[in-house]
């Protein structure tokens, strides 16, 4: 495959980085030297273009294995959303209402997403068409995080030079490029706002950093206005909006104010603060919420002592700083005691949510369980953190150490980054991704360190100084270290392709004679839906496919992956987990046309409905305690069943049923084993289903479409003609019996 | 006057008929407060004796083991949680009988395997199978017709109240209410910490600013935490996982085969300690070997010395990479990059 | 400007060392001579920094331009603030936020471009600040203005 090819390009890459250092480090006269600096630029050029195709070769196996196509589900939204910005001006972009979801609410989609995703890819298509480029918007985006991923590599080589030097930039560089806690979010197709948002986040701090070691109004203003493109992207900007704060915060205590400080942090602040209020969906919450207020406060503390620092400079008496201390504590107590003031007035927004998940551990669990349920929301055991870094997780705390022995004003930074961001990526999975570009960082200054002393062979040419045992000890260091960095290419080639480059869509299976198969279920239902059903259907499945049955099938869904309703989410789960005739009316009473269920029981697909049950019965159950208890679903002795054994309440659910329907029949003898709860079910466990009919299910069942039964046309409910039809049936089959029986004796 | 002696007579006929019901039950308090913690042990003698005799007082009974030998996590949990159950119990009724219901009656007791060779009567006689088991006989019954509690999952005061309220279901008294134990030793322990630092640090004011203001401190303490952090003490701590866990042989193993989403949490020690050592010599070739050669600058062995501890360093790296390349392969059955597998790599 | 926050900054730590003080007096008696003491030395800060703050003006008339100017901001900022307080309302909130924003921005920005020209940083001209000074308030003030609708 090219693309380890490639790889291998960017680890001789890695080696070449340190020959300029060596050549710095020769005296040389001064010909030699400009001769010097144009191979270094001509090399640095050269790295830079390998450490770019690196970056996108990488991410494009998922386009390799499978096609160009958008993964997963929030991505699909996304995709959707840029369809309607191309086709609509941005104004109608802005204010738009989309009726197509969350029936019958509807979604106010212009105000509550972060458009910068949309807009850069709309930017990017109009751009290539006015240059005579005419590409399908569908690959702009599905390209769209490669090659962001390689401005990436670029603002991190920056960042790093500012922390060390540009052979520790260099590394970064290359580190970020193909380290795979950074690629599981932006393969070819991974059209997400954390695609953007981490070169985003890159880029800003690379201006924070320069702004707050120059003292430049200007790079702190490109910070802010980075700043503000990183709002417009992804919720995620909270993060910079403390740790700049908290960064400076840091050093006053340290006692390292200057006026350095002042200039950028007050022109980040107030430029990023008023630009953020730009995004509707951000709105007022700088000033209100309390997430903000520690940039607010440090913003005032920096003008206290701004002054104070004034004051200190003009006056001799050493009694003035006891005087200064006295007075700066009085005001932060006072200004503590506001803040708790304003928010117990409830004039300010306290903390969200999913902000106090992360500090009280608990929390979510007892209080928000549709944060709890997503996956990216579990804790990490650390495999998960040696998968997605491999070698640098070691150089990581070396790294953080050896800034600690430097401390300069922005090694701070880094250590309050990687200190503030290893606790958070430990609690969130999902925030792993923000921590991965720090590893680099980190475990790059380690390693240059290591590599300034152990790949200095200078001294070899010198025939004086010439050493054989201290050169052989330092090759046996270096070569060691070479022999890691290859490691990890392989390692990261080797993540990259078995595990991120799936878009979860299109499924990758292996045949029962070891070859590669595709299972393409979900796009078949979706263009089933497409196709045979009207085009205002409402269909009502769990709020998971909900962007995927938005973006593939274009029909109204009932809740999606957005997740601001939670009391509408909850009624989808109370459907799914109550006994048919309940679920018949909850559906009815919200013009559900169909209901989609996933089922991976003859597949073996893990991530289904049954096995996300429990979480629509927990949500349900925070709304009607009374209607969905939890334990009616588990078996006396606490288990989660769905054999035999499995509860009554369980049997009834309209999931089960929707579930398991005909699954039995399958075999010949009506038991057929469950192959992802590896319990059998048999015929006489599964009720009949009077209100839906089974309009589709996919080739290997994992989709399966029910409709919702109209009225029944003399007034009886379905469930009295499912008994009726039953007893006749039953008539029926002992005629039927009896039938062939007669024709036999004639 | 009347309406008077009828109270008295009323208040008096109450007192009475508590001690006749509880005149039954003198027995079995005299043998809970046997014990300290008010608990009835059963043995092979009195078991019969005890769980036919309360045919006036309702008995929660809770078979268990306090043998290491079993290796019952929640067996060991139980212990001190029935206990606290117990003694929330007998700290506002003295006298095991319920204040609101002065019929109702209420003690414990236990089974206790304490020896797997040596399992006592009671076990046999209700042909259990599993323990830990909690085991409710109403009051009026014979030995033979009870009700199987069931098992809160959460450990802890969570388990301990989820179980009061289920007893309180059960046995259908209303006034039985938790209460936490107080861990006097911890606050005294932490009370004295306390002070002691504060003097100390009242002392030697300018050595704790030294401390203080350390980089070298604050740099391996931050370390300490990272490495904490990536080695998963979070997870252990949201899910709170098992110590270590077994295999179906019943052997103890320290890593969780092939499942890479999940740890014990002994893992945790084992890959911090790795990642400590690992950075740890690494920090040492950048900045003790330099060190150590300007030390010996004069000396003819430099060289020698720089090299060989520099290479030592280097092999200790790739020994530890090596294990925990090979911890990673346990976890993770298809890794095909190990370190001790080099052959492997270069095919 | 720095002379008004100063004197309005220095009259808030006052009062709350006088209240302190009252504060020590009732419990303490033996303090008061102390106490007198601190404010003695606060008097003679403030004394000595207004000295020069007056030399400095006076020596460099950008500066004192820049100060008059910021002192406008502050007073608008007030002026905008007590509006705010009087008619009780905020109904055009942004627009309110965008006018008071730009007070305190254009405010910072000015001090930062005072800091600059009193002692320039390491590789920026004092022509070079005022540049990057230029930009910087277009750029605030093109939010602002947008924000305002």
């Amino acid at each position: 495959m090219s693309t380890t090819s490639e790889k291998k390009v960017s680890s001789k890459v890695k080696q070449d980085v340190d020959t300029p250092l060596e050549s710095e480090s020769a005296t040389v006269d001064a010909a030699f030297k400009t001769t010097i600096v144009w191979v270094q630029a001509i090399l640095k050029a050269v790295i830079f273009i390998s450490i770019f195709g690196a970056a996108i070769s990488a991410r494009l196996f998922s386009i390799i294995r499978f096609e160009s196509i958008i993964h997963e589900f929030d991505p699909w939204f996304n995709f959707r959303a840029t369809k309607y910005l191309i086709n609509n001006s941005f104004y109608d972009f802005l204010n738009w209402f989309d009726d197509r979801t969350w029936y019958p609410l509807g979604r106010v989609t212009g105000g509550t997403l972060y458009p910068g995703l949309m807009t850069t890819s709309a930017l990017v298509w109009h751009t290539l068409r006015k240059i005579g480029l005419p590409v399908d918007i569908r690959n702009v985006c599905v390209l769209f995080a490669p090659a962001f991923s390689g401005i990436t590599a670029i603002a991190t080589y920056y960042l790093t030079k500012e922390i060390k030097d540009s052979s520790a930039g260099l590394l970064a560089a290359a580190f970020i490029a193909i380290v795979p806690g950074y690629i599981s979010r932006s393969v070819a197709g991974a059209y997400d706002n954390e695609a953007i948002a981490i070169t985003l986040l890159m880029v800003t701090f690379m201006f924070w950093i320069k702004g707050q070691k120059t003292g430049s109004i200007l790079y702190s203003s490109l910070a802010a206005i980075f700043y503000f493109y990183m709002v417009s992207a992804w919720g995620g900007y909270v993060f910079i909006t403390n740790l700049i704060p908290f960064h400076i915060f840091l050093l006053i205590l340290m006692g390292r104010y200057t006026s350095k400080l002042y200039v950028a942090y007050n022109t980040w602040f107030i430029i990023g603060t008023v630009a953020s209020m730009q995004i509707p969906f951000v709105g007022f919450l700088p000033i209100r919420s309390n997430d903000h207020m520690a940039a607010l406060g440090v913003f005032g503390l920096l003008q206290i002592v701004a002054l104070g620092d004034y004051v200190k400079s003009k006056t001799p008496t050493k009694k003035f700083r006891i005087v200064m201390i006295v007075s700066l504590l009085v005001i932060l107590a006072i200004g503590v005691a506001g803040l708790f003031f304003l928010t117990y007035m409830g004039l300010i927004a306290p903390w969200t949510g999913r902000f106090y998940s992360l500090w009280d551990t608990s929390y979510a669990k007892i209080h928000i369980p549709i944060i709890a349920s997503v996956s990216e929301h579990q804790p990490v055991a650390w495999p998960a953190f040696f998968f997605d870094t491999q070698f640098l997780i070691w150089l990581f705390p070396a790294g953080v150490f050896l800034l600690f022995l430097e401390l300069k004003d922005e090694h701070v930074f880094i250590i309050a980054y990687s200190v503030l961001c290893s606790y958070f990526a430990g609690v969130m999975i999902r925030l792993m991704l923000t921590l991965t570009p720090v590893i680099c960082i980190s475990a790059a200054v380690a390693l240059s360190k290591l590599f300034d002393i152990y790949l200095d062979f200078s001294k070899a040419f010198d025939k004086k100084e010439r050493n054989w045992t201290s050169l052989v000890a330092r090759f046996a260091v270096s070569g060691s270290f070479i022999f890691y960095l290859y490691l990890f290419v392989l390692h990261s080639t080797w993540v990259t392709q078995t595990a991120y480059s799936s878009p979860s869509v299109v499924l990758p299976s292996t045949g029962p004679n070891g070859q590669m198969a595709l299972i393409d279920d979900f796009r078949e239902a979706y263009y089933w839906l497409r196709m045979n059903t009207d085009e205002d259907a409402k269909v009502a499945a769990w709020w998971d496919y909900g962007y995927q049955i938005g973006g593939m099938a274009d029909r109204t869904t009932l809740v999606d992956n957005n997740t601001w309703n939670n009391t509408h989410i909850a009624i989808v789960g109370k459907a799914m987990a109550s006994p048919e005739e309940k679920s018949y009316e909850i559906l009815k009473e919200h013009d559900v046309d169909y209901v989609l269920v996933i089922f991976g029981g003859l597949l073996g697909f893990g991530g289904d409905d049954i096995n996300k049950f429990l979480w629509m019965i927990r949500i349900s159950e925070g709304i009607w305690p009374e209607e969905i208890k939890e334990r009616d679903f588990f078996t006396p002795q606490g288990e989660y069943k769905v054999d035999s054994s499995a509860t009554q309440t369980m049997k009834n659910s309209l999931l089960y049923k929707m579930s398991y329907k005909d699954f039995p029949a399958l075999s010949g003898d009506g038991k057929l084993m469950d192959k992802v709860r590896q319990q059998v079910i048999s015929s006489k466990d599964v009720g009949p289903l009077d209100y839906f009919d089974e309009a589709f299910t996919s080739e290997n069942w994992l989709v399966r479409i029910y409709k919702v039964k109209g009225d029944e046309p003399e007034g009886r409910t379905w469930r009295e003609v499912g008994d009726f039809e039953r007893k006749h049936a039953n008539n029926n089959k002992r005629r039927q019996i009896a039938k062939p029986e007669l024709d036999l004796r004639v | 006057m009347k309406v008077n002696f009828i109270k008295v007579f009323f208040t008096l006929l109450s007192i009475f008929g508590t001690l006749a019901t509880s005149l039954g039950n003198d027995k079995l308090l005299k043998a809970a407060n046997k014990r300290s913690n008010k608990v009835i042990n059963l043995t092979n003698k009195n078991y019969k004796r005890i769980l036919n005799d309360s045919q006036d007082a309702n008995l929660i009974v809770l078979f268990s083991t306090t043998s290491a030998q079993f290796g019952c996590n929640l067996c060991a949990e139980l212990e001190s949680e029935f206990d606290n159950i117990v003694a929330s119990w007998f700290q506002d009724h003295p006298d095991a009988t319920s204040k609101l219901d002065p019929s109702k009656a209420l003690f414990f007791a236990k089974a206790d395997v304490k020896n797997p060779q040596n399992i006592p009567e009671v076990f046999t006689y209700y042909k259990l199978a599993q323990i830990p088991r909690i085991y409710f006989f109403p009051a009026g019954q014979d030995m033979d017709t009870f009700t199987v509690l069931e098992m809160p999952q959460e450990p802890g005061m969570s388990r301990v109240h989820n179980l009061i309220e289920i007893i309180k279901h059960v046995v259908q008294i209303e006034d039985f209410t938790t209460h936490e134990p107080v861990n006097w030793s911890s606050f005294i322990i932490t009370t004295i910490t306390v002070f002691i630092s504060v003097f100390i640090l009242r002392k030697n004011t300018s050595v704790a600013l030294r401390l203080l203001s350390s980089k070298i401190i604050w740099g391996v303490l931050s370390g300490c935490f990272i490495i904490l952090m990536i080695s998963g003490q979070m997870f252990n701590k949201i899910r709170n996982t098992m110590l270590a866990g077994t295999t179906q042989e019943g052997e103890i193993i320290y890593f969780m085969p092939n499942d890479f989403q999940n740890q014990f949490a002994i893992e945790t020690q084992v890959i911090g300690v790795t990642y400590g050592v690992l950075a740890a010599l690494l920090i040492v070739l950048v900045i003790g070997i330099p060190k150590l050669t300007d030390a010996y600058k004069k000396s003819n062995r430099r060289s020698v010395i720089e090299a060989s501890f520099s290479i030592l360093c280097a092999v200790l790296i790739y020994m530890f990479f090596s294990a925990l390349t090979y911890v990673f392969g346990i976890k993770s059955s298809s890794y095909p990059y190990q370190l001790t597998k080099l052959a492997r790599l270069f095919n | 400007m720095v002379y008004l926050e100063h004197q309005f900054s220095n009259r808030d730590t006052e009062s709350i060392m006088a209240a302190t003080a009252k504060v020590t007096k009732e419990t303490k008696q033996t303090k008061p001579a102390q106490q007198a003491g601190m404010i003695k030395d606060f008097q003679e800060a403030y004394h000595l920094s207004m000295k020069s703050y007056w030399e400095q003006v006076n020596k460099d008339s950008r500066l004192k331009l820049i100060d008059i100017f910021c002192a406008f901001l502050v007073i608008l900022g007030v002026i905008q603030f007590s509006f705010i307080c009087l008619i009780r309302d905020n109904y055009p909130f942004n627009a309110f936020l965008a006018g008071f924003i730009i007070c305190v921005g254009q405010f910072v920005l000015l001090i930062s471009l005072r800091l600059q020209l009193l002692n320039p940083f390491q590789n920026i001209s004092r022509n070079r600040a005022f540049g990057e000074f230029v930009i910087a308030s277009l750029v605030l003030h093109f939010i602002c203005l947008h924000f305002i609708n």
